[in-house]
């Protein structure tokens, strides 16, 4: 049977964009979405395809999505998106839209997000 | 952030080999050891060199590429013979026990040219040095160093030995460095911060920066008798081989630098998920360059699962854990998350099994345990062997009370739809069952039942 290689040391090498910065969100569920603003003030969450992004400052915290119609915070994205802090001060954007909500038994918001 | 010290790595250059990590159908392969500093430093832009114990025939690479990450120097300090310093990585995500196969490593011996360490202390005049011990003597290299005036840190690998030998040579460190997975935490210390402050006294180290893998980390600063801890901030997690070491180089250069012990915390183990986030080191260096600001680091919320803590987690694990099924991969589930120190509860091996022919009494006493069990636990984790109607079962008691659900799916046979709508998250992979831990088990009840 033959061998094969593994070729030579070296890091692999990303693109001149940094691809961390480009990854979609897709299909996942915004945090407490009962408790922030948009559910509060409507009095519901929103439909589906209303527009969203992620506003550049943190708040309490965490980093939010708001609804682009009304800049009210939607809710907050999963904390395994920390790292897009240094992507927006990196000078990265981020839009999207809601692909699903439901407002019983729980409020929930699902949003599809990507770098602009 | 400008950087003003200079730090000088002292360790072995290994290959590292991920088995499971493929690119372009190929295992991946990098420099490892002393390099994941290497590269946490150049993203840093921190001056830094390297002083490394390697055998001789990767030279040439380990100076091309300390050249590529910006080393201000790099000195060949000792030599490794018969063993090619290679590891076998079988565990990329640490999501238990690493799988690591150091080669050869028995039969292995090592020499060190301290002639050449004393060339790079007085070459390169660092302010602090990172000293990771591996399979080469000590002796002398706590000797050369008791001379100096460096700061001295160490990630710490062994026992009383290498205690009294910072002694004899008049080292009092300024950061012992620990992980939760080293021996010495688990042997010695009982796994117990507390026996670990008692152990590393105020006569051996200045400091003590303990890592608690995905949970967190803290400072102890035995002057202060106090701790000081962060969050981890958890990422989809590429790999996990040198994501501490990343984390000991960020925090030393932003802790000298800045008076804010709490920042410097935040900022490594920020720092670190980047590094745990990609192979990539164009793109790891990139974002390193966009790191949040003191303030808003500061604010930012993390994970907080502090190891001590975690053993008051227990874990319901179900599963068809019958002794006709092959139960490997409820193994692997549980020892993944005894390796984290959380407590998985096995109801069949507690409460034992039922077959259906047993007195009513018999079946009524181990349904009752089973449901008590459930209420125990702060999360369930199902995992999907077989068409199993107790787990599934188990998998909407939970959910109906509000508490996490994960199911780990390593088949790939999840198609029903209320199976995959009733759980809180899916995993295929160990390694995503534990991200999945750490992150659903801090939310709890609080959040699946707002």
């Amino acid at each position: 049977m033959g061998s094969s290689g593994t070729g030579s040391f070296g890091d692999l090498k990303g693109s001149s964009e940094s691809q961390m910065c480009l990854r979609s969100i897709k299909d996942d569920w915004l945090e407490e979405v009962a408790r922030c603003d948009f559910f509060k003030n409507q009095g519901g969450v929103p439909s589906i395809m209303h527009s969203v992004h992620i506003h550049n400052n943190i708040v309490n915290g965490r980093i939010v999505v708001v609804s682009t119609s009304t800049d009210e915070i939607i809710g907050l994205l999963p904390s395994t998106y920390s790292y897009l802090l240094g992507c927006m001060k990196k000078g990265h954007q981020y839009m999207g839209t809601v692909v699903y909500s439901v407002n019983t038994p729980i409020p929930k918001v699902m949003v599809n997000i990507d770098a602009v | 952030m400008q950087y003003n010290n200079r730090f000088l790595v002292i360790g072995e250059v290994y290959t590292d080999v991920h088995l499971h990590a493929k690119s372009d159908g190929k295992s991946i392969l990098r420099l490892g050891g002393v390099f994941h500093s290497a590269r946490s430093f150049d993203a840093l832009n921190q001056a830094y060199a390297l002083a490394t114990v390697s055998p001789s025939y990767i030279n040439e690479s380990v100076s091309k590429y300390a050249n590529e990450l910006s080393a201000v120097e790099y000195f060949h300090i000792g030599e490794i013979n018969n063993c090619p310093n290679i590891i076998l990585i079988s565990d990329s995500v640490e999501a238990g026990d690493q799988g690591y196969n150091d080669i050869l490593r028995e039969q292995s011996t090592a020499s060190i040219n301290i002639s050449e360490l004393e060339k790079a202390l007085e070459k390169f005049k660092p302010t602090d040095i990172i000293l990771y011990p591996g399979k080469y003597p000590l002796s002398s290299i706590y000797q050369t160093l008791g001379k100096t005036n460096c700061r001295v840190h160490v990630d710490f690998q062994y026992g009383k030995l290498e205690l009294e030998m910072l002694i004899t040579n008049g080292i009092i460190l300024e950061t012992f460095i620990l992980s939760t997975s080293a021996e010495y935490f688990k042997e010695e210390c009982n796994k117990e911060p507390s026996l670990l402050v008692e152990k590393i006294e105020s006569k051996y180290a200045k400091t003590i920066l303990l890592k608690e893998n995905r949970g967190g980390s803290r400072l102890y600063i035995h002057n202060e008798m106090k701790w000081i801890a962060a969050p981890s901030f958890p990422v989809v997690t590429q790999h996990s081989v040198g994501v501490g070491d990343c984390y000991n180089s960020v925090f030393l250069s932003t802790k000298h630098m800045q008076d804010n012990i709490q920042f410097a915390l935040k900022q490594a183990s920020y720092s670190a998920s980047l590094y745990a986030s990609t192979w990539m080191h164009d793109d790891f260096k990139e974002i390193m360059n966009f790191l949040p600001d003191e303030e808003e680091l500061l604010l930012l919320n993390g994970i907080e699962l502090p190891w001590d803590e975690r053993s008051r987690k227990h874990i319901y694990i179900a599963a068809p854990d019958f002794p006709d099924v092959d139960t490997t991969w409820i193994d692997y589930v549980c020892n993944a998350l005894t390796y984290h120190n959380f407590i998985p509860r096995r109801p069949v091996k507690e409460n034992g099994i039922i077959r259906g022919n047993e007195p009513e009494s018999q079946q009524l006493q181990a349904y009752d345990k089973d449901i008590k069990l459930l209420n125990e636990c702060s999360i369930l984790i199902a995992v999907l062997l077989n068409d199993d109607p107790g787990t599934y079962v188990e998998i909407g008691w939970m959910a109906k009370f509000g508490k996490p659900t994960i199911l780990f799916d390593p088949y790939h046979r999840s198609y029903n739809l209320f199976l995959r709508k009733t759980v809180s998250k899916i995993c295929y992979t160990l390694g995503e069952v534990v991200d999945a831990v750490f992150q659903l088990i801090t939310k709890g009840e609080e959040q699946v039942g707002e």
